[in-house]
């Protein structure tokens, strides 16, 4: 056993130790703890059985791409899922970001997808997670345009309401204005005509 | 109707001047001061578009009617405030004037006089039916020359200046206007759109005058994307169905 075997054995099983004791304290929730102690296993049994990297090395870039891609939408997915968890976005916003990152992940994960897709359509793997990311990259950016310009309108008629209830407000504060004072001129006049008659 | 001949400038009752204004401090009392020599105690009505200078002081020091709006919307966004403004308080004709000088009120008269005739429900100072020779730079001529010749295929009839906003409009317009209004350089669109929801406007010749102070707020980029973005707009409007909630058979029940 070489030390970058010893390595990441000892690190896979600090990594389990650590998840469980988390899990066991209640200070990490069940679904992370179970992906941490899954990280930690794969680490430990990589530690033991290194072959297995030398296998995806000798089987082509194809393996080693469809497991990239399976990882990165898989964050993508439980980073999206998250947000709207926390109700940082709406559902309708997420839609596209929930429906590529389940294209990709599904297509990374399931042999039928990962053959058949380059089949019918003459594109290797690589190309076509590149044509479903720029696809939706240019359906985000559409759809943030479209946003973006319904809010400018919603923006515009609060100002155009916010300008007419202010001009009415400063009318009010000036009618009132007006008649505070001839109120207080009229007392005056009152506050005068009574003393006087009881002068006289 | 408190509407007499026209030798003492007399204005049609229940009528609102709208002055969208954008930092032209220095341009305000002047034309304060000739709208009032002219026709008197008129309502008058500024829409201060976020002026960036002393404007709103201006305003205030001089006892105005204003809308004060907390962000730059543009012309159009400030016009929709006015309007709404006319239609909320009930005015029958909005005669709209540009702050910075261009328009003089002299001329509303012209205006008037079409609109008293009838038959019309908006009309629009146009800068080359008239006698005063204007002049302006030879890429905004161009500009002019190919909205107008867009806008008179759109709307089917000849119009002359389609970027005049020296207009006059009566009641119908006016809430159709409060509802919609087109955003951004706004006047050629909303021909276009008056002529597509039936509303009937027609064109007379006035004289405009020179800018007094400051600058025009379209230069020679924006005279390339106002040439995109009306083309666009023009294009779609003509597209769009027409909006049964502001048609003109609609529009009486506003009157």
């Amino acid at each position: 056993m070489t030390i970058p075997q010893m390595f990441t054995v000892v690190l896979g099983g600090l990594v389990c130790l650590a998840s469980i004791c988390g899990f066991w304290s209640k200070r990490t929730r069940r679904f992370r703890a179970l992906v941490w102690l899954g990280l930690g296993l794969a680490m430990v049994y990589v530690g033991f059985r290194p072959h297995i990297i030398e296998y995806l090395g000798e089987d082509g870039t194809e393996l080693r791409l469809r497991l990239v891609v399976a990882l990165l939408s898989f964050i993508m997915l439980s980073v999206t899922l998250e947000a709207i968890r926390v109700s940082r976005m709406q559902e309708r916003y997420a839609f596209l970001w929930l429906a590529t990152g389940m294209l990709l992940f599904l297509g990374a994960l399931s042999p039928l997808l990962a053959i058949w897709g380059p089949r019918l359509t003459g594109m290797s793997y690589g190309a076509i997670v590149m044509v479903v990311l720029f696809s939706f990259i240019i359906f985000v950016l559409f759809h943030v345009s479209v946003t973006i310009s319904r809010l400018e309108a919603n923006v515009a008629e609060l100002v155009r309401s916010l300008a007419l209830a202010d001009e009415r407000i400063r009318k009010l504060q000036c009618a009132s204005e007006i008649r505070v004072h001839g109120k207080q001129g009229d007392q005056q006049q009152n506050a005068v005509t009574p003393e006087e008659s009881a002068q006289s | 109707m408190g509407y007499c001949s026209f030798s003492d400038m007399q204005l049609p009752d229940k009528t609102i001047f709208l002055i969208p204004v954008h930092n032209e401090e220095a341009n305000i009392e002047p034309l304060l001061a000739e709208i009032r020599a002219l026709y008197g105690s008129v309502p008058v009505c500024f829409i201060n578009d976020f002026s960036r200078d002393r404007t709103c002081r201006v305003l205030r020091r001089n006892h105005c009617v204003y809308l004060d709006l907390s962000n730059n919307l543009g012309v159009g966004g400030a016009m929709q405030a006015g309007f709404r403004y006319a239609f909320e308080q009930g005015y029958d004709y909005v005669i709209r004037v540009d702050g910075d000088g261009q328009h003089p009120p002299s001329e509303c008269v012209v205006l008037v006089e079409r609109m008293m005739v009838g038959d019309v429900d908006m009309v629009v100072g146009s800068r080359f039916l008239g006698s005063g020779d204007y002049r302006s730079t030879w890429y905004r001529q161009a500009g002019i020359f190919w909205l107008a010749w867009t806008l008179s295929k759109v709307c089917r009839r000849t119009i002359t200046d389609p970027t005049s906003g020296f207009q006059m409009v009566n009641r119908a317009v006016i809430g159709y206007f409060a509802h919609q209004y087109p955003v951004d350089y706004p006047e050629p669109e909303a021909l276009a759109l008056l002529s597509r929801q039936g509303y009937r406007f027609c064109e007379v010749g006035v004289s405009f005058r020179a800018r007094r102070m400051g600058r025009s707020s379209i230069r020679q980029w924006g005279t390339i994307y106002y040439l995109f973005k009306v083309g666009i707009a023009l294009l779609v409007d003509r597209c769009r169905a027409v909006d049964p909630r502001y048609d003109r058979s609609c529009a009486e029940e506003w009157v």
